[in-house]
C-alpha cells in the first residue's frame, strides 16, 4: 500500500528513537533491514511507460517516452540512444533551492542514471530512435539514485522496450564500523561513507557503482 | 547476447575505426598494449611543483613526456564561513579544459569539465580529507576558501589520474599565510574582530591534513582485463572505467564508475586491491616532488 507522506512527524533529530543496545537504527529497523518498498506501473497516462516507486518517505516517479524518431539533424547511429533527466522537485529535501535550471546535483544523477541504465536496454533493436527517460523526485529520504534507478528500469519494462534484464539499485551507509542498508536521509547525512550500486540480478553485473 | 559499442569517445571527438579497435583488444586478450605495456604499467610520469608563482600552491603533471599534460593551481581567498559551521573554512575545485583540445570551435568541453569536476570534487572536497577547521580565520565572518583550479592542456586518456595527482602535489605545497587577529576599529559591533595577514614567508605554514588528500586510480575494463593508465585509443575501446580513489594510509575514499558497461559482481573487490597496490606505487613519486622541491620523474 502506498505511503501517505508523514508531514506532522516529530522531529527526531535531538536522540536516537532506536535503541543501540539491541542494534536497532533510529527507524527500528535492523542494520541490513530495507525500509518498506512500494511499486506501482503506468501511474502517467500520456507516457509510453511509467512507474513510480517509494522507499517508505522517497518517493520517486518515472516517466519514458520511446521509442521515437531522431531529429534528421542529428548524425545517423546505428544504435539507438537514451536520453535521461533526473529532476528534484524543490519540496523533495527540507530545503527548498534557490536557483533555478539544472543544478549540478541533478545533472550528476542524470548521468549516474544513464551509466545504469543503458547497458540493460538493447539499443541495437532501436536504430534510428531515441528513447527519453524523465525521472521526478517528489520526497527525498535517502537512497535517491538507487530509487530513481530502479523506477526508471520499471518504467522502461513498461514502455515495452526490449531489455536484457531489469535493474535494482540500493544504497548502503557506513557509520561507526557498521553497515547500515537503505539509510534514510539522517542517516546518509550521518553517515562516514556512502556507496550506490545497482546491478542486473541475472547476469550478476554491477551497472553502476558510486 | 552481442555487444555493439560505437567506437566513438564522445567527450573527446576521437573516433577510431573497427579494425583498429579489434586490434587494440586482441592485443590486450594477449596481454600487450599498444606501446608494449602490460596491463598494470603506467607511462612515463613527470611532476613538478611550484611552478606558478601567483598561486598558493602550483604543480604540472605530465604523462608520457607531454601526452597527457595537467596543471594545477591552489589559490586561497578570503570567504564567509557557511552558517551551519562558523569556524570551518571550504575547499573548491574545478576542472577546465582548454579550448586548444577539441578540433571544432563548438563548446563541447561543458559535459567533460563536469564530470571530472564531479568526480574530483567527490575524492577530495566530500572526502573531507583537508582540516576545515584550521581554515577559519575569524568565527561567522572570515575563514580561508581553498580554490583548486585544474586546467587540461593536453589529453591523451587518463585525464582523472593525472588530474589527482597534481591536486595532491599542488595542496601538499601550498603555502597558508599566517593570520593575526587585531581588534576592529568599527563602530558597528560586527567590526570588533579583524584580523591581518602576516607578510613573512617564514610565518606561513602548510595545509593541514594535505597527506591524507586521495589520489585517483583509474581502471579501464577492456575485455576481462583492466587496464591502466588508458591512452586516449584504449579509453575509447573500453566498456567501462571504475575511478577508485585511495589516501596515502590505504583507505579507499570513493569509488566512481563510469561508461556504458556493466562490471561483474566477483571482479569488484579485486579491483580495489589492484587500485590500492598501484596506488602505493604512484605515492612515493608525489611525495618525492613534494618533500624535495625537485621534478621528479618516473620512468617505464
Amino acid at each position: 500500500k502506498s505511503d501517505p507522506p508523514n508531514v506532522l512527524e516529530s522531529d527526531s533529530s535531538n536522540g536516537l528513537k532506536g535503541d543501540p543496545s539491541n542494534g536497532l537504527r533510529a527507524d527500528q529497523r535492523k542494520p541490513n533491514e530495507l525500509r518498506r518498498i512500494y511499486l506501482e506501473s503506468n501511474v502517467i497516462n500520456q507516457a509510453s511507460g511509467s512507474a513510480y516507486v517509494e522507499l517508505s518517505n522517497t518517493k520517486v516517479i518515472c516517466a519514458v517516452y520511446g521509442p521515437q524518431a531522431i531529429n534528421s539533424d542529428r548524425t545517423f547511429s546505428k544504435e539507438g540512444q537514451l536520453r535521461c533527466d533526473v529532476k528534484l522537485s524543490p519540496f523533495a529535501s527540507s530545503i527548498r533551492p534557490e536557483q533555478r535550471g539544472q543544478s549540478e546535483e541533478e545533472l550528476e544523477l542524470s548521468l549516474m542514471l544513464h551509466q545504469a541504465l543503458v547497458s540493460s536496454i538493447r539499443l541495437e533493436m532501436l536504430t534510428k530512435s531515441t528513447v527519453e527517460v524523465y525521472v521526478s523526485v517528489l520526497a527525498d529520504d535517502g537512497g535517491v539514485l538507487g530509487a530513481a534507478i530502479s523506477c526508471a528500469s520499471l518504467a522502461l519494462a513498461d514502455a515495452s522496450i526490449e531489455l536484457y534484464d531489469l535493474i535494482s539499485g540500493c544504497t548502503v551507509g557506513y557509520c561507526n564500523g557498521k553497515l547500515n542498508f537503505d539509510p534514510t536521509i539522517k542517516e546518509e547525512n550521518d553517515a562516514n561513507g556512502l556507496m550506490t550500486m545497482s546491478a542486473m540480478a541475472s547476469t550478476k553485473e554491477v551497472t553502476q557503482i558510486i | 547476447r552481442t555487444k555493439m559499442n560505437s567506437a566513438k569517445n564522445l567527450l573527446n571527438g576521437v573516433s577510431i575505426s573497427e579494425s583498429e579497435r579489434q586490434f587494440i583488444i586482441a592485443g590486450i586478450e594477449g596481454g600487450i598494449r599498444q606501446n608494449g605495456r602490460k596491463c598494470l604499467d603506467y607511462r612515463s610520469i613527470s611532476v613538478e611543483a611550484n611552478v606558478l608563482p601567483q598561486s598558493n600552491g602550483s604543480s604540472r603533471v605530465n604523462i608520457s613526456n607531454g601526452a597527457t599534460h595537467v596543471i594545477a593551481s591552489v589559490k586561497l581567498e578570503i570567504g564567509q564561513p557557511d552558517q551551519c559551521s562558523p569556524t570551518n573554512g571550504k575547499v573548491e575545485i574545478s576542472v577546465e579544459c582548454s579550448k586548444s583540445l577539441f578540433e571544432n570551435f563548438e563548446d563541447r568541453s561543458q559535459d567533460l569539465n563536469a564530470s571530472l569536476t564531479n568526480v574530483l570534487k567527490k575524492s577530495i572536497v566530500k572526502s573531507g580529507a583537508v582540516d576545515l577547521e584550521s581554515l577559519g580565520i575569524v568565527p561567522q565572518r572570515f575563514c580561508w576558501v581553498v580554490c583548486i583550479d585544474l586546467l587540461i592542456l593536453q589529453a591523451d586518456g587518463n585525464l582523472i589520474d593525472a588530474c589527482s595527482f597534481a591536486a595532491y602535489v599542488a595542496l601538499r605545497t601550498t603555502i597558508v599565510p599566517k593570520t593575526v587577529l587585531v581588534e576592529g576599529n568599527g563602530e558597528n559591533e560586527s567590526d570588533l574582530a579583524d584580523f591581518e595577514i602576516e607578510g613573512e614567508l617564514s610565518q606561513s605554514s602548510r595545509l593541514v591534513g594535505a597527506e591524507k588528500v586521495p589520489i585517483c586510480i583509474t581502471l579501464n575494463k577492456i575485455g576481462s582485463h583492466f587496464l591502466v593508465d588508458g591512452s586516449i585509443e584504449e579509453e575509447t575501446c573500453a566498456e567501462a572505467s571504475l575511478t577508485v580513489s585511495v589516501s596515502r594510509d590505504g583507505m579507499i575514499c570513493g569509488l566512481n564508475k563510469s561508461g556504458t558497461g556493466s562490471i561483474p559482481f566477483d571482479l569488484l573487490s579485486g579491483i580495489a586491491q589492484g587500485a590500492n597496490g598501484l596506488a602505493l606505487s604512484i605515492f612515493p613519486v608525489l611525495d618525492e616532488c613534494v618533500e624535495n622541491s625537485v621534478t621528479s620523474e618516473r620512468f617505464v
